[in-house]
């Protein structure tokens, strides 16, 4: 497997100028779509206009042996900074910013400015931005139901990171029968993204197609459909391509009256990698499947298999498992329990490493709520 | 740039920009989304047959934590007015639904945007800095204030109003339906006065924090909580706490929402000898419930059966 914490791929500056016009074109949208400016209240002193402000702390604790992905025994994996504010009547800004546990190392997560108000049922966002490649793409660090990234995404997605890259993003809802609620994402990135995409020229932008599909199948439970395309040129060389395609699926169960103690949520991302290079193209697979089912108030059990293809040789294909154990002391923090074992496929042979991780993650200040 | 690869997603773009798929405004009825079960009786009651209403969070669900469907994306996309509690009681899925309704008007300080407790009568504002180590406490106060039928009629009047703006052609329907509310209200009021004037200053103890306002509307004296903090389940020690309490306050009843888990009250119940009444804090959180003023002769009902035959700890 390739790790993730080397070999970072060189990053050119964006290229700005190619994107102005858009950008343009949505900012003059958006003016034009004013219809009902807000009141402005007087100038008051003190910090009413200041961002909401929120710190995840993500600390991840891991004993057992790894031979391919050596992470440290005690690590504060993440520090995320939230910044969130209205920026006047026509958008909201979100910053995220990420302190990692390697010294120095900080990143822009995401910042984006989205503008709500454009017409034709259109929400454009304009910034750095997690691709709307799949479920777990999208989600933080924190969001997610396990300490680790599943296979899938650490070998064909590149990194625990996966897509993230500046660019402008466009969705709009599209009509569909009663209840059924359908979204198409179009986005267009400057096409870098860590161990999977690079752009040496302006040309090399990454185009991502996202639809999303839900519906309730009663009061207590939904399911949701997603399909994800995206192609950008690879680390191969410039001309060398990855597409990469996505289906996800979520299946939810809450029953309203009882929805403080039992939930279940079943979810399965399946994700398809075609890389060129100059032997020609590599067609890997993997996904994983999860559970998670609500026993108490605060306690959550989940099971997880995943396994993938590497990217770059489909002959050798990682295996996983985990149980996870998660318990909520209160809205604001979380600790989890993942026994995990991981059976990696190298050309030398077989590499077994069962690991127990330990993550506890906490949060303070006003983080904004997560959408579904 | 290169035009082959950039083209679909110019495409989408332009497609994406291309007429709204929202239906016209025709002579249509007034969509109203709440978040309470309440506030949609309450419309539903004022607006009669010229409103459509929906409710988020249903009657027997912990207005808390409600999950951000996308299928409530969809119904706020289409909704002229929305009712909210407010005081942050919808802070934890509201506000990423209003990001993708697309819908400005719904929008706080939209044209179609209520917040039902301005005029409200606010109980447990915070005095001193809020910090998360008190639990889940709302810095604006306790947002549970529906539960006093005096902040009923002040959210009647503001629906009415807000209904009349909304729809000038119904102003007379509006008008006409509070009055004869208001006029229904009050009969009730006295009815339950009555039927609560013997247990005036009874002594309860509650599950949650939901219950100030209705403990005052009906002279009830709240002496504890199963809830060491708000939001925080019991634990061991705060449950002999209470058990202790209750005991030596001669504490009859404990008063619970239908949402939260039976064992840990009747557990406290079997110490104390006391009754463990589970009433709806909404419209609709059992099925006697079905509208505003039904929900607190249920309430009134339960509790007036529960302290009759209690006996004291």
């Amino acid at each position: 497997m390739e790790s993730n914490t080397s070999g970072r791929a060189p990053r050119k500056r964006p290229a700005t100028r190619g994107r102005l016009p858009l950008v343009a074109a949505s900012l003059v949208v958006a003016a034009l779509s004013c219809v009902t400016p807000a009141a402005r209240a007087q100038a008051p002193a003190g910090n009413v206009f200041n961002p909401d402000i929120s710190v995840i702390g993500n600390f991840l604790g891991i004993a057992g042996h790894n031979a391919v992905d050596s992470q440290p025994s005690l690590q504060l994996k993440e520090a995320e900074l939230g910044l969130q504010a209205i920026v006047d009547p026509y958008a909201r800004a979100d910053f995220f910013l990420t302190f990692g546990s390697t010294s120095g190392s900080v990143g822009v997560e995401e910042g984006y400015v989205t503008f709500l108000t454009l017409p034709g049922d259109v929400i454009a966002k304009v910034g750095k931005l997690k691709g709307a490649f799949g479920k777990l793409n999208t989600e933080h660090t924190h969001a997610r139901l396990f300490a680790d990234v599943p296979l899938n995404m650490t070998n064909l997605l590149g990194s625990e990171d996966g897509i993230e890259d500046s660019g402008i993003s466009v969705s709009r809802l599209i009509p569909a029968p009663a209840g059924i609620f359908l979204e198409a994402t179009a986005q267009l990135f400057e096409g870098s993204s860590d161990n999977l995409f690079h752009a040496y020229t302006r040309n090399d932008v990454e185009p991502l197609f996202h639809l999303k599909g839900y519906g309730d199948l009663s009061e207590d439970s939904n399911l949701e459909i997603g399909g994800s395309w995206t192609q950008g040129t690879n680390l191969n060389g410039p001309g060398f391509r990855t597409s990469l395609t996505g289906i996800d699926a979520t299946f939810r169960w809450k029953p309203l009256s009882r929805g403080l103690y039992r939930s279940l949520l079943v979810r399965g991302e399946w994700t398809l990698s075609e890389k060129e290079s100059p032997t020609g193209t590599v067609r890997a697979e993997g996904y994983y499947l999860l559970a998670q089912y609500q026993l108490d108030r605060r306690w959550f059990a989940g099971y997880r298999h995943d396994e993938s293809d590497h990217a770059d040789d489909a002959s050798l294909r990682d295996r996983g498992n985990s149980l996870i154990v998660t318990y909520w002391p209160s809205e604001f923090s979380e600790v989890r329990a993942q026994a995990r074992r991981n059976v990696y496929d190298l050309p030398t042979g077989k590499s077994t490493a069962t690991e127990l991780l330990v993550q506890l993650q906490f949060s303070i200040g006003a983080h904004g709520a997560h959408s579904f | 740039m290169n035009v082959r690869r950039i083209g679909p997603t110019l495409l989408l773009l332009i497609a994406a920009s291309l007429g709204p798929a929202r239906p016209a405004a025709a002579a249509r009825k007034v969509k109203v989304v709440t978040t309470l079960a309440d506030f949609a009786s309450l419309a539903e009651t004022i607006g009669g047959e010229r409103v459509e209403t929906m409710s988020l969070a249903k009657g027997y669900q912990d207005p808390h934590f409600v999950e951000p469907k996308p299928s409530f994306v969809l119904k706020l996309h289409d909704a002229d007015l929305l009712i909210v509690a407010g005081l942050e009681l919808e802070i934890g899925y509201l506000p990423p639904l209003l990001d993708q309704s697309r819908n400005e008007a719904v929008r706080p300080n939209g044209k179609g945007y209520l917040d039902a407790s301005v005029g409200c009568d606010i109980m447990e504002k915070p005095t001193e800095k809020v910090t998360r180590a008190m639990g889940d406490v709302h810095p604006y106060g306790n947002p549970h204030y529906w539960l006093d039928p005096q902040n009923g009629r002040v959210i009647a009047r503001a629906i009415a109003a807000k209904l009349e703006a909304l729809d000038p052609a119904g102003a007379e329907t509006y008008r006409k339906n509070l009055q004869a509310f208001e006029a229904r209200l009050t009969e009730a009021e006295a009815r339950w006065a009555r039927a609560m004037a013997p247990y005036a200053g009874a002594k309860v103890v509650t599950y949650h924090r939901s219950w100030p306002n209705f403990a005052k509307a009906f002279k009830l004296d709240v002496v504890g909580y199963l809830e060491p903090k708000p939001g925080i389940p019991p634990t061991p020690q705060h449950k002999l706490e209470i058990i202790n309490l209750m005991i030596s306050q001669k504490v009859p009843i404990i008063v619970m929402e239908v949402y939260f888990d039976e064992k840990d009250p009747n557990f406290v119940a079997s110490k104390t000898g006391a009754r463990v009444v589970i009433i709806p804090p909404s419209v609709g959180g059992v099925p006697a419930a079905k509208d505003y003023i039904s929900l607190f002769d249920t309430d009134v009902d339960q509790l007036v059966k529960a302290l009759s035959t209690a006996k004291k700890p």
